[in-house]
């Protein structure tokens, strides 16, 4: 028992501490998703799904399109990629699609998505896809919609700006108000400074990690 | 050891309760440490997450201490990715990239699946030299990135395979691990059950020749020796070294056949970036600090061991076996929940 290097197996000892349980069941994510998405209103102005359009990161984008024929410029056309993208869609049900929404308070169900398609620009990987409502409900007060993936694997974060979360076919003056989860690390971030400060300013006890948009129409 | 033939069932009965209450006392635990912890216990959606690279690592924790160890996590995962790119047009990154693997391997063991519980157990329940342990701790470590390396390697370097092919392989090898883990957990339980129900006549009264059957191997032999004075010097070494070196062989592939899925999508996005042999290094880089982790948390387990042993009153006292027989049959049990947990909630 080698007892003779203390202050090594405390130092060990020490690190080992600090990374928890020995059935640690947290995990952290390891794919990050920018989200745009439209909240649609059909012609008798119902709220009648959702139209996402969900940004993998670049090491996720990799993984998903490795093996499948490019051309010379890198470039992976929609019909390569339209296996995936029914593969990806499909499977998603199980979690709901990320997707909670709520209208007047009353959760909403999904029914299948269609008009599923990826394409793949510059390293990233993106899904388009319609999700519609079981039954397209008209809205009194608000619509919430929310997103996330509950078991954190995905990072999901609303991309940057008011246009995150659109209104389509709509009543004018909607207004959208949108909530972004705290923890948000941009993606490709380069070696800098910013690491460290980030790091302080990650240390939040606190992670949510949902993404909200509250859709209120006259 | 004269084993009357009535007492055989007997003795069987008696060792799977002495199982079963390992389990039930071990899980009650679990359940009241991860609690504390910050774990959260919202229900889980079953399936195979569809983003998934065939290895389960979910459940990310929002608050308390795990809370902040996922967000470590996190941001060193990013950033190696971006360091791989910056690599391209910077070369000097390259240091920054070895030290991020590093600290994100310590890091990232804290998550599932790197075989902390297996080894710290193994070594905690069958009285090897802490050196061992750490020898294991390397071993696995070391396997996990191999297997990674080579399930990156041939499938997308020599076949190139799609990545729901890569995907349906490494959730096969992950289904492989939990198989091993169980048989490993449940292997040791029942050898622990043995010794310490081998213990508990000797406190009633002088026979010490418990009505266990002598199933375990060298263990038994041992126990032959010390039966009388009931104190079973448990740090004899092992009769039979052969039977004792493929256990440790057992445990170190059941900790170490499940690939880490951070390495897998690493060593993915250094091959995208036509850098594979510089993510083959930072994922046995990840091992080395994987290796750390675990291995600290062995050296914890056995050092906690020996001051309950200590608090007992020394090593050789009749209390002092069963506590160690005790601390050696929760360990058992932990690992053997652990897979059947595993196992019965894999997608």
């Amino acid at each position: 028992m080698p007892w003779n290097c203390k202050k090594l197996c405390f130092l060990w000892l020490i690190m080992a501490a600090l990374s928890g349980l020995i059935t640690g069941v947290q995990a952290h994510p390891h794919v990050w998703v920018k989200a745009q998405s439209e909240v649609l209103f059909n012609s008798e102005g119902a709220v009648s799904g959702l139209r996402h359009h969900w940004q993998f990161d670049v090491a996720y984008s990799s993984y998903a399109v490795q093996g499948l024929p490019t051309d010379k410029q890198g470039h992976i056309s929609s019909q390569t990629l339209a296996p995936l993208a029914e593969e990806n869609t499909t499977s998603l049900v199980e979690f709901d699609y990320f997707s909670r929404v709520r209208i007047d308070g009353k959760a909403q169900a999904f029914g299948k998505p269609f008009d599923y398609t990826m394409s793949y620009e510059n390293g990233f990987l993106t899904l388009h896809f319609t999700l519609p409502l079981k039954n397209p409900t008209k809205l009194n007060r608000s619509t919430v919609f929310e997103l996330y993936d509950p078991t954190y694997f995905v990072a999901f974060t609303f991309v940057e700006g008011v246009k995150a979360v659109q209104v389509s076919g709509g009543p004018n003056g909607c207004l959208v108000n949108l909530t972004r989860p705290k923890t948000d690390i941009p993606a490709g971030q380069s070696l800098s400074e910013n690491v460290f400060q980030s790091l302080s300013a990650q240390s939040g006890f606190n992670t949510q990690f949902t993404n909200r948009a509250l859709i209120a129409c006259p | 050891m004269p084993i009357s033939p009535l007492s055989k069932p007997h003795a069987l009965l008696q060792r799977l309760l002495v199982m079963a209450l390992a389990l039930l006392g071990i899980g009650v635990l679990l359940y009241g440490a991860m609690t504390l912890l910050g774990a959260d216990s919202a229900p889980q959606p079953s399936g195979r997450h569809p983003f998934g690279t065939g290895i389960t690592e979910s459940g990310g924790a929002s608050h308390g201490l795990l809370g902040l160890i996922s967000d470590w996590q996190s941001l060193f995962s990013r950033q190696i990715t971006a360091t791989l790119k910056e690599i391209t047009h910077n070369p000097q990154a390259t240091v920054w990239l070895l030290v991020l693997s590093f600290v994100y391997g310590v890091v990232h063991a804290a998550g599932p699946g790197h075989g902390k519980a297996v080894i710290a157990a193994y070594i905690l329940a069958s009285e090897r030299a802490l050196q061992r342990g750490l020898i294991m701790a390397v071993a696995a470590a070391l396997l996990q990135a191999l297997v990674a390396i080579l399930l990156v390697t041939i499938l997308a370097v020599v076949l190139r395979v799609t990545s729901s092919s890569m995907t349906l392989m490494a959730n096969h090898i992950e289904r492989l691990s939990f198989f091993a883990v169980t048989a490993v957990g449940l292997a040791l339980l029942w050898k622990k059950s043995g010794h310490f129900l081998a213990l508990l006549p000797a406190q009633k009264n002088d026979t010490a020749h418990g009505v266990t059957p002598s199933h375990s191997h060298s263990h038994s032999h041992s126990h032959a020796h010390a039966g009388d004075d009931a104190c079973c010097h448990n740090h004899a070494p092992m009769a039979d070294d052969s039977a004792s070196m493929r256990d440790m062989g057992m445990a170190v592939f059941a900790a170490g056949i499940r690939p880490c899925s951070g390495a897998i999508l690493v060593l993915v996005f250094a091959l995208s970036q036509k850098m594979l042999p510089l993510g083959i290094i930072a994922a046995l880089v990840m091992a080395a600090g994987t290796a750390l982790t675990t291995g600290g948390l062995a050296t914890m387990a056995v050092l906690a061991k020996n001051m309950a042993l200590k608090w007992g009153g020394g090593i050789d006292t009749p209390q002092s076996a069963l506590l160690l027989r005790g601390i050696e049959i929760l360990a058992a049990a932990l690992v053997s929940l652990l897979g059947l947990t595993l196992l019965i909630t894999a997608p």
